[in-house]
C-alpha cells in the first residue's frame, strides 16, 4: 500500500463527500442567494434515516432512495412552511435563519437517536480492490459514484430541462425572471428539495466509511464551506471540483506538514479566496452596472 | 426610637451579620440547606459531547435515587442539581460559581472535557469545593479524577499488546487523537516503548476534526504491525480498522478507553478487536452485588438496560460508581459536610464495588482512583474479559 496512492484515493472519496454537500449550497445560492448553514443538519438527518432503514432490514438501494426522497421532501416542506416567509424579506435573514434550522435538526436527531456514534451493519460489500498501490473499498466507490451521478444529473437538468433553465434564469437575474413569469418561490422549493436530497446522500456516503457520527457529520458540514468557496458559490460542477481540490490540499498538508495544520490551511485558503477571488475557481463574477 | 424597636433592630442586625458570616464561609457547606446534602453536576448535557454528559448524569441520578429511597446518607437525602455547560469553558466556569454559591453544593461532578475541568478549577479552589472530573489535564488539590487517565496508559497498552499477540516484542503501530491527555500518552509511548520491548513501527496522530484518515491508515498498513494500539473515538477506530482490514492486515486492534464509545462496535463482526476500560463491563446477567445494584438502579433510566451495550453506554457506569464512592466518603464525613471536609475524606477513601471495580480510592498525593485497566475482546455486542492490567503511572 503506497501512502501517496492511498492519499489520492482518500482525496477522491472525501472530495466527493464535500462535493455532495457543496452542490446543495450551490443550488440554494443560485436560487435565492442564500448561504445555507442547514446542509450539515440535513446530512445528519439523512445519515440517521438511512441508519433506521438499514438496521430495520431494508436493502441498501431502497434505503438510499427512501432516505433521499424523505429528506428532500422534508427540506421542501420546511422551505414552504417557514423559509418562504423569511425569504420574502431578504437573503441575509434567510441565511441567518438556516443557523436556527441547523440547530433544530441537530437537536431533533439527538432526541430521537441520541448523540453517540452508531455503527452501521455491512450494507455494502466489505471487499476491497488494489489499484496502483492503493486499497479501494466498495464504500469508497459508492461515495464517488453517488457524487459523480448527482453532479452529472444536476448539470444535465440545469442545461437541458425546463426547470433547469428556469433555475438558471433566476440565478442570473431573479427580478427579470419573475417579470418573465417564472415563480421564484417554486424554483426555490425545487432547490431546497434537491439540496436536502444531496445532503442526505452525503450523510450516507460519509457514514459508510466509518459510523453514523454526529461530530464527523458536523465537521464535514463545516469543511464544505472552504470547498464551495474554492469551487465557486454558485457552481454545481465547481462544488465537486472545490471539494476534490480541498481534500487534496488537506491530504498534502497531512503528509507534508502534519495533521495539526489541516484546519488552519483549509480555512486560511478560504479567507484567501474570499479576499482575492470571491467568485472561486468556477463561479461567475457578478458585474454590477452603475 | 423606643427600646423595643432598638432591640428588634439589634436582633435583625445580628441575624444579618450571622447570615453574612455563613455566606462568607463559602460554598461547600450544606448546613443551611435544610437537612440535605447538596450535590452538583456541571456537565456537557448538550452539544457534540452530550452523549457522555447525559449518561454520566443518568448514572449519578441512579445512585442518588437509590440512596434517597433507602433514607439517604447519615439520615440525610441528597439533593442533586444539574447544570449544562454545553461543552463551553465559559459556561463550565459560570456553572461552577452558581453551584458553589447559589446551590451551596459540596461536590461537583462532570466535565467530560478536560478543558472544561480546567476552566472550573479556579472557581472550585476559591470556594473549596471538590471537582470530580471525568477528564482532567492538570493536577489540582480540589480536582479528583473519576474517568480514565490516558496519560497513564502507556505501560498497560504495552502489556495488552503482548497479551493479544502472544509475543514479547510485538511490532506495534500506534494511532492517537490530538487531545492534551492523548498527546501526553503519545510522548510516553514513544519514550517507553523500546524499554518495554515494544518495536514501535509508527505513531500516527489524527485530528478530532479530521474527515479523511487515509494517509495515516496507509502508514499503519505500510508498517505491517503485529498489533495496532489506538486511542480515538468510535468512528475514528472504525475508519482505521476498515482501512487496515481492507488492505489485508489482520493484526489485533487494542482500543484504549473504548468503552465510552462501545456502541460503535455494536455491528462489528471483527474478532480481533479489544477494548480497554478502567472498570469491569457490567454484564446483563451479573451476579456480583455491586453490578446487580447498578442494574437495578439504572434499569428505569437508560434505554436498552437489558443488553451489555445499553448498560455500559457512555459514562453511565462511571457516574454511578463514582457517586457511590463519594457517597461512602460523605458517610464518613458526617453531617453537615463542607467541601473542604469532603476533600479530606476523599483523600482517605479506599473502596470497591464488586462486579464494577476491585479498587477505587484516592490519596492526598494522587487524585486518580483507578488501580486497573480491564482488557476485553469485543465482538458485536459481546465482550469477554481477556486480562486485568495494573493501571500504570503518569510520567
Amino acid at each position: 500500500m503506497s501512502v501517496v496512492a492511498q492519499a489520492v484515493v482518500g482525496t477522491i472519496v472525501t472530495g466527493s463527500v464535500y462535493g455532495l454537500v457543496g452542490v446543495g449550497f450551490a443550488l440554494l445560492f443560485r436560487a435565492s442567494k442564500v448561504l445555507s448553514f442547514a446542509q450539515g443538519g440535513f446530512m445528519l438527518l439523512g445519515a440517521f434515516v438511512f441508519y433506521s432503514l438499514v438496521t430495520g432490514g431494508r436493502p441498501f438501494l431502497p434505503a438510499v432512495l427512501v432516505t433521499m426522497i424523505t429528506v428532500a421532501a422534508f427540506s421542501a416542506v420546511v422551505y414552504v412552511l417557514i423559509f418562504a416567509r423569511v425569504a420574502a424579506r431578504e437573503a441575509f435573514a434567510t441565511s441567518v435563519a438556516t443557523i436556527g434550522l441547523a440547530g433544530v435538526l441537530q437537536a431533533a436527531v439527538g432526541i430521537r437517536y441520541g448523540t453517540a456514534p452508531l455503527s452501521l451493519p455491512d450494507v455494502v460489500s466489505t471487499r476491497a480492490f488494489r489499484i496502483l498501490g492503493a486499497v479501494v473499498q466498495v464504500a469508497d466507490i459508492v461515495a464517488v459514484v453517488m457524487a459523480v451521478t448527482v453532479v452529472a444529473a444536476l448539470v444535465l437538468i440545469l442545461r437541458h430541462s425546463q426547470i433547469g433553465l428556469r433555475m438558471n434564469a433566476v440565478a442570473d437575474n431573479a427580478t427579470l425572471a419573475v417579470h418573465l413569469g417564472i415563480s421564484s418561490a417554486r424554483i426555490a422549493t425545487v432547490a431546497w428539495a434537491l439540496a436536502g436530497g444531496t445532503a442526505a446522500l452525503a450523510g450516507i456516503a460519509f457514514s459508510l466509511r466509518s459510523a453514523v457520527d454526529p461530530v464527523g457529520v458536523a465537521n464535514i458540514g463545516l469543511l464544505a464551506f472552504p470547498a464551495i468557496i474554492l469551487g465557486g458559490l454558485g457552481s454545481v460542477g465547481g462544488a465537486l471540483a472545490g471539494g476534490l481540490l480541498l481534500a487534496g490540499i488537506q491530504n498534502a498538508v497531512r503528509i507534508g506538514i502534519g495533521a495539526g495544520w489541516v484546519d488552519f490551511v483549509s480555512f486560511a485558503l478560504m479567507l484567501g479566496f474570499l479576499f482575492f477571488r470571491p467568485s472561486g475557481l468556477f463561479g461567475k463574477a457578478e458585474v454590477v452596472r452603475l | 426610637m423606643s427600646r423595643p424597636h432598638r432591640a428588634t433592630l439589634k436582633a435583625l442586625a445580628l441575624a444579618g451579620a450571622g447570615a453574612l458570616v455563613l455566606a462568607a464561609c463559602g460554598g461547600g457547606s450544606d448546613a443551611a440547606s435544610g437537612g440535605e446534602y447538596n450535590w452538583g453536576i456541571n456537565a456537557e448535557l448538550s452539544g457534540a459531547t452530550s452523549a457522555y454528559g447525559k449518561t454520566l448524569q443518568q448514572g449519578i441520578q441512579a445512585y442518588v435515587d437509590e440512596v434517597n429511597a433507602a433514607g439517604g446518607i447519615n439520615g440525610h437525602k441528597i439533593k442533586l442539581t444539574a447544570l449544562d455547560n454545553g461543552g463551553e469553558q465559559s459556561r463550565a466556569a459560570a456553572n461552577t460559581t452558581q453551584l458553589a454559591t447559589a446551590h451551596r453544593v459540596n461536590v461537583i461532578f462532570g466535565n467530560v472535557l478536560s478543558s472544561n475541568c480546567s476552566a472550573a478549577q479556579p472557581v472550585a479552589v476559591r470556594n473549596k469545593v471538590p471537582l470530580a472530573c471525568i477528564s482532567a489535564a492538570e493536577h489540582n488539590p480540589y480536582v479528583f479524577n473519576i474517568g480514565p487517565d490516558n496519560a497513564r496508559a502507556a505501560t498497560p497498552l504495552f502489556e495488552a499488546a503482548k497479551k493479544v499477540t502472544g509475543k514479547s516484542d510485538p511490532k506495534t503501530a500506534f494511532v492517537y487523537l490530538n487531545t492534551l491527555t492523548d498527546l501526553a500518552l503519545a510522548k510516553d509511548v514513544q519514550a517507553k516503548a523500546a524499554g518495554a520491548g515494544i518495536q514501535l513501527a509508527t505513531a500516527q496522530e489524527i485530528d478530532l476534526m479530521s474527515t479523511d484518515y487515509s494517509s495515516q491508515t496507509a502508514k499503519v498498513v505500510a508498517a505491517k504491525p503485529d498489533v495496532v494500539l489506538i486511542s480515538h473515538t468510535g468512528p475514528g477506530l472504525l475508519s482505521v480498522l476498515k482501512g487496515v482490514r481492507a488492505a489485508g492486515i489482520q493484526a489485533p486492534f487494542v482500543w484504549l478507553d473504548g468503552t465510552a464509545n462501545l456502541t460503535s462496535l455494536a455491528s462489528s463482526t471483527d474478532e480481533n478487536v479489544y477494548a480497554m476500560t478502567v472498570y469491569s463491563l457490567v454484564q446483563p446477567d451479573a451476579t456480583e452485588e455491586g453490578a446487580k445494584a447498578y442494574i437495578n438502579a439504572v434499569k428505569s433510566k437508560i434505554k436498552d438496560s437489558s443488553t451489555l451495550m445499553g448498560l455500559n453506554d457512555g459514562e453511565a457506569v462511571m457516574g454511578y460508581l463514582s457517586a457511590k464512592a463519594y457517597g461512602e466518603a460523605m458517610k464518613a464525613c458526617g453531617y453537615p459536610c463542607s467541601g473542604e471536609q469532603l476533600k479530606q475524606q476523599l483523600e482517605k477513601l479506599q473502596t470497591s464495588i464488586p462486579g464494577i471495580v476491585d479498587a477505587f480510592g484516592y490519596t492526598a498525593d494522587d487524585h486518580y482512583p483507578f488501580k486497573n485497566w480491564y482488557l476485553y475482546n469485543v465482538v458485536g455486542s459481546k465482550a469477554t474479559l481477556t486480562q486485568t492490567l495494573a493501571a500504570g503511572s503518569s510520567s
